[in-house]
C-alpha cells in the first residue's frame, strides 16, 4: 500500500472516529461565571454643621466614594425533580381537602423550595400497575423516584432487592409518629423498605340496617345467620340481591378468598411452609362460597365484577349485604351516587364461628427506588408525605387510615369522618396478605383455580390440589 | 433542555452514527469488492473476511452489546482502509444502488435494533431460568427445560386448543361478514358509499381496550343486551355471557369479529375495486345472476386477495391478548386464555421472563409459520398480477 493512499487511510478514520467519540462524552456542566460589576457605592452620612445661630442642626448630604468593584457570584439554585409513581386516586379528592398530590406539592414547596414533585400516573388496576415497576426495575430506571408501595408487593420486591432501605433515610422524630405496627409490615428481614400506609382499605361487611331492623334481624356474625338473613329478605323481595362482592378472575377474588378462608379458621402454609389451602378447612371455605352463587344469594354475575361493579349494586338499593371496603362509606352518604344514605351499617366480616371474621388489609406506602436518580431529595418528599400535615391532607380528601398517629385526634378529621368508631372494630380483624415473595405468582394461581371452580369447570377438592400444586412447585 | 429531550436527542445523534458508520463500512466494502475480483481471489477473501466481522459483530451485540464495539470498529475500519486502499478515491459520487441503500438503511437499522434484538433476546431467555430478572448468565442456562415445562402443561394446551380455535372461527366469520360489508359499499349509491366505508371503518379504529370495555358492558347482566332480552319477553333469565363457559366464548369471538371485520372489509374494497367492470357487463349480457357471477367471477377474481387477507388476519388473531385479556382476564377460569395471554402472564404477572419468554417463542413459531405462508402468497399474487 503506498504512502498516499495510507495517509489518505488515516485521515478517513479520523474523520470517522472523532465525531463518534466526541458525540460519545457528555458536555460537562458549565460552570458559575463570575460577573464582575462596576457599582458606584452612595453612602448617606449624617454631619453635624454649625450656623451662624448657636444652634447645631443636623443635615443629610450625599457623599459618594470612590468607585468599587463588587464581584457577584451567582450560585444557581439546583432544581430536583422527584417523580411519585401513583393511580389516578392521588390527583382525586373525596373530602375537603386537596388532592393529594396537591397537599404534597404544596408542603414541599414550603420546606424545599427547590425540589418539584410530579405524579407518574399508573393504572388503577394493581397487576398492570406492577408491570410497569417490573419493567422500569429490569431496566434499572431510575426516573420515577418514589413508587407506590402495596403491602401485597412488599415481600417480592424486598426479595429482588428494588427498593432502598429507608431505616437511615428517614429522619426518626418523624419515624417516632407512625405506628409501629404498620411499620412493622412494611419491614423485611430488619429493613424498613416503605412508608405507609398513606391510605389503607380493609374489608367488612356492609349491610341494609333499615330492612334488617325492619324484618328484626340483628347483623350477622356468623354465615349461617347472614345466609338466613339474606333468605328471609329475599323471599319477602325477590328483586333484592342477597350479598354482593367481586369474584371476577382477578385479585379482587382472592382478596375474597382470604377472607373466607381466614373465616373457616384455615392457613395459608403449614409449619413445613407447604400449601394449606387444600385442607378440609379450604375446602368448607370454596364450598361456601360456590354455595353463595347456587343458592342465589350472591349472583352469578358477581364472577364478572370487581369491586365497583359491586358497589354500585349495593348503592343502588337492591343488595342487602356487600363485601367492601371502609372507604365506600364516602359514596353511600354521598346522595348523588348513593340511593341508600345513612341506611347502612359496617361491621367485621362474619366468620363460621362468631367473632372470627377477618377482613382483607390491603395497605398502600411508599418505597424510594433503588435505582432513583434523586434518592436523597426522594428522601426529604417521603418525610414530608408522612409529616402530619400531609397525612392530615390524606385523611380529608381520602379517609382513614393513616400511618401518622396524631392524625386520630386532630379535630377537623374527627368532625370529617364521624364513622371511625365503626372502622376501627373492623380495623381490628384485619389481615394481612398472603406473606410471600411470590404472591403475584400465588395470586393468578389462585384466581384461575377459584374462578374455575365457581364457575363449574373443576370441582371444590381438584381446584384447590391443583392450586396448590402449582403454588409449592414455586418454591421459595 | 430537560432530561428526557436530552435523551432523545442522544438516542437520535447515536442512531444517526450508527446508520451513517454502517452505510460508509458497507459503501466501502462494496467497493472493495469490486476491486478485488480485479485484483485476486486472496483481496476477494479479505473482502469476505471482514464482511463476516459485520455479521459477528451482530452477533455479539444480540449476547453482549458492550462487546460488540470492537469487531464494528474493525470491520469498519477494514471496510475503509479495503474500500480506500484497493480503489483510492477514483469515485466520490454515489450509485444508485448506494443511493438506494442510504434510504433503506435507516429503517433496516430501526428494524433490527427493534424487532430483531428483542426477538433474538427472547429466544436467548426461553434458555435461561430467570425469574425476576432478565440477567443472564451460564448459571442460569437450563438448555429446553423451559419448553418442556410449556409443552406439559395441561393449561397451555387447553390455551393452543382455544387460540386455534378461535382463530379459524372468528377469521371465518370474519372474512364472509367482511367481503358482504365490502361488496355493499358497491352496491349502494356512489355518494353514500363513501359514508358507508367510513361507517365501516369505526370499529376497527377503536382500540381494543376501549373495544373490550364496550363489550363489557354489552354483556353485563344489568344493564346489557341479556337484559333487553329479559324486558322483550325472549328469555325468562339473563344470560350470563362472561361466566358460562360456552357463552363467554362465543361473546369473546362475537367481539373480535365486529372489530375485525372492518379489516377484512378494507382489505377486500381494494380487492372489488380492480376488478374490471367489463366482466360483470358481459356476463350479464350473457345471462349469469346474481349469485353465479359471485360464485364464478367475483370469488375467483378475489381469491388473490383474500388468501392474503385470511392469513394476514389469522398470524393476528392467533396473537390476540388485549381483546381477551380486557373482556375476560381469560376466564371463566382459563377458558379463554390464548397463548399470548399465557406468555404475558408468565413474563408480567409472574415475572418468570424464562418460562414467559419459551411461551412468546412458541406463538412466534406459530405466526412465522404463517408469515411464510403469507409471503408466499403475496409473490404468488403479485405473479398473478403479472407485476
Amino acid at each position: 500500500m503506498s504512502k498516499h493512499v495510507t495517509f489518505r487511510l488515516v485521515l478517513v478514520s479520523l474523520m470517522i472516529v472523532l465525531p463518534l467519540l466526541a458525540s460519545c462524552a457528555a458536555p460537562p456542566p458549565a460552570p458559575a461565571e463570575p460577573q464582575v460589576v462596576e457599582k458606584v457605592v452612595t453612602q448617606i452620612v449624617e454631619k453635624q454643621v454649625e450656623v451662624e445661630k448657636p444652634v447645631v442642626q443636623t443635615v443629610q448630604v450625599e457623599v459618594e466614594k470612590e468607585v468599587e468593584k463588587v464581584v457577584t457570584v451567582e450560585v444557581p439554585v439546583e432544581k430536583e425533580t422527584v417523580t411519585i409513581a401513583y393511580n389516578g386516586y392521588f390527583e382525586k379528592t373525596f373530602g375537603p381537602a386537596a388532592p393529594p398530590i396537591d397537599a404534597i406539592k404544596e408542603e414541599v414547596a414550603k420546606k424545599y423550595p427547590n425540589i418539584e414533585v410530579q405524579l407518574n400516573i399508573m393504572p388503577y388496576e394493581a397487576g398492570p400497575w406492577r408491570d410497569n415497576y417490573l419493567a422500569w426495575f429490569q431496566a434499572e430506571d431510575g426516573t420515577t423516584d418514589l413508587i407506590g408501595m402495596g403491602l401485597y408487593w412488599l415481600p417480592e420486591f424486598a426479595k429482588t432487592g428494588w427498593l432502598m432501605p429507608l431505616n437511615d433515610k428517614i429522619d426518626p422524630a418523624i419515624l417516632a409518629k407512625l405506628n409501629p405496627a404498620y411499620l412493622d409490615a412494611f419491614t423485611a428481614d430488619g429493613e424498613l423498605l416503605a412508608l405507609g400506609p398513606w391510605w389503607g382499605g380493609i374489608g367488612g361487611l356492609y349491610y341494609r340496617k333499615d330492612i334488617l331492623e325492619a324484618a328484626g334481624i340483628e347483623p350477622p356474625e356468623t354465615y349461617a345467620e347472614l345466609v338466613d338473613a339474606a333468605k328471609k329478605v329475599m323471599a319477602d323481595n325477590p328483586e333484592m340481591t342477597g350479598w354482593t362482592w367481586g369474584a371476577l378472575k382477578d385479585q379482587v377474588l382472592v382478596n375474597r378468598w382470604v377472607e373466607y378462608l381466614n373465616g373457616f379458621g384455615g392457613a395459608y402454609f403449614d409449619d413445613a411452609g407447604k400449601c394449606a389451602m387444600n385442607d378440609a378447612k379450604g375446602l368448607a371455605a370454596l364450598n361456601f362460597m360456590k354455595s353463595l352463587f347456587d343458592e342465589g344469594i350472591t349472583p352469578k354475575e358477581a364472577l364478572t365484577w370487581k369491586e365497583e361493579e359491586s358497589q354500585v349494586r349495593f348503592a343502588s338499593g337492591t343488595a342487602l349485604f356487600h363485601t367492601g371496603r371502609q372507604d365506600m362509606m364516602f359514596w353511600l352518604n354521598d346522595p348523588k351516587q348513593s340511593k341508600i344514605v345513612d341506611m347502612w351499617g359496617f361491621i367485621p366480616m362474619p366468620a363460621e364461628q362468631a367473632g372470627e371474621g377477618a377482613g382483607f388489609f390491603e395497605g398502600w406506602g411508599f418505597s424510594i427506588n433503588k435505582f432513583s436518580d434523586n434518592p436523597e431529595a426522594a428522601a426529604k418528599v417521603l418525610e414530608v408525605m408522612f409529616d402530619f400535615p400531609v397525612q392530615k391532607a390524606f385523611n380529608l380528601s381520602q379517609g382513614p387510615v393513616q400511618a401518622h398517629m396524631d392524625v386520630y385526634s386532630d379535630p377537623d378529621v374527627i368532625k370529617n369522618n364521624p364513622n371511625i368508631p365503626l372502622i376501627q372494630k373492623v380495623a381490628d380483624t384485619a389481615i394481612p396478605p398472603i406473606p410471600s415473595p411470590k404472591f403475584a405468582d400465588i395470586t393468578s394461581i389462585l384466581s384461575e383455580e377459584l374462578h374455575s371452580h365457581l364457575t363449574g369447570l373443576k370441582p371444590a377438592q381438584q381446584a384447590l390440589d391443583d392450586a396448590c400444586e402449582q403454588i409449592d412447585a414455586l418454591g421459595e | 433542555m430537560n432530561g428526557t429531550a436530552a435523551s432523545v436527542l442522544r438516542i437520535l445523534v447515536f442512531y444517526v452514527l450508527v446508520v451513517a458508520l454502517l452505510f460508509v463500512g458497507i459503501v466501502m466494502l462494496a467497493r472493495a469488492r469490486e476491486y478485488a475480483r480485479r485484483r485476486g481471489r486472496v483481496w476477494v477473501a479479505l473482502v469476505y473476511l471482514v464482511g463476516a466481522l459485520y455479521v459477528v459483530a451482530a452477533g455479539i451485540f444480540v449476547v453482549r452489546p458492550g462487546l460488540a464495539i470492537v469487531p464494528a470498529v474493525v470491520a469498519l475500519a477494514g471496510s475503509v482502509a479495503l474500500g480506500l486502499g484497493l480503489g483510492g478515491f477514483k469515485r466520490f459520487g454515489l450509485l444508485e444502488p448506494e443511493l438506494a441503500l442510504l434510504f433503506v438503511l435507516p429503517a433496516v437499522v430501526g428494524i433490527f435494533l427493534f424487532y430483531y434484538y428483542q426477538i433474538a433476546q427472547t429466544v436467548i431467555y426461553s434458555f435461561h431460568d430467570l425469574d425476576h430478572t432478565t440477567k443472564w448468565t451460564a448459571d442460569t442456562f437450563i438448555g429446553l427445560q423451559n419448553y418442556v415445562t410449556v409443552f406439559s402443561s395441561k393449561n397451555f394446551l387447553s390455551a393452543l386448543s382455544w387460540t386455534l380455535i378461535f382463530t379459524v372461527v372468528a377469521v371465518f366469520l370474519e372474512l364472509w361478514i367482511g367481503l358482504g360489508m365490502a361488496m355493499a359499499t358497491f352496491w349502494v349509491a356512489r355518494n353514500t358509499s363513501g359514508i358507508l366505508r367510513s361507517l365501516i371503518i369505526i370499529p376497527w379504529a377503536i382500540p381494543p381496550i376501549i373495544s373490550a370495555a364496550i363489550w363489557k358492558w354489552f354483556y353485563n347482566a344489568d344493564v346489557g343486551f341479556g337484559r333487553l332480552l329479559v324486558q322483550w319477553g325472549l328469555l325468562d333469565t339473563v344470560p350470563l355471557f362472561l361466566v358460562d363457559p360456552l357463552l363467554a366464548r362465543f361473546a369473546v369471538i362475537l367481539a373480535d369479529v365486529w372489530k375485525m371485520s372492518a379489516m377484512i372489509a378494507i382489505l377486500m374494497i381494494g380487492g372489488l375495486a380492480v376488478i374490471p367492470q367489463e366482466i360483470y357487463d358481459a356476463a350479464k349480457v350473457d345471462g349469469a345472476r346474481g349469485l353465479y357471477r359471485f360464485r364464478r367471477l367475483t370469488l375467483p377474481l378475489l381469491a388473490p386477495t383474500i388468501a392474503v387477507a385470511v392469513l394476514f388476519r389469522a398470524m393476528d388473531a392467533i396473537r390476540t391478548f388485549d381483546l381477551i385479556y380486557g373482556l375476560t382476564k381469560g376466564g371463566p377460569g382459563i377458558t379463554t386464555e390464548t397463548l399470548s395471554s399465557f406468555a404475558y402472564k408468565y413474563y408480567f404477572s409472574r415475572a418468570q421472563f424464562g418460562l414467559g419468554s419459551a411461551y412468546g417463542v412458541v406463538v412466534f413459531v406459530l405466526v412465522l409459520a404463517l408469515g411464510v405462508l403469507y409471503v408466499s402468497r403475496i409473490r404468488r399474487n403479485l405473479r398473478f398480477k403479472g407485476a
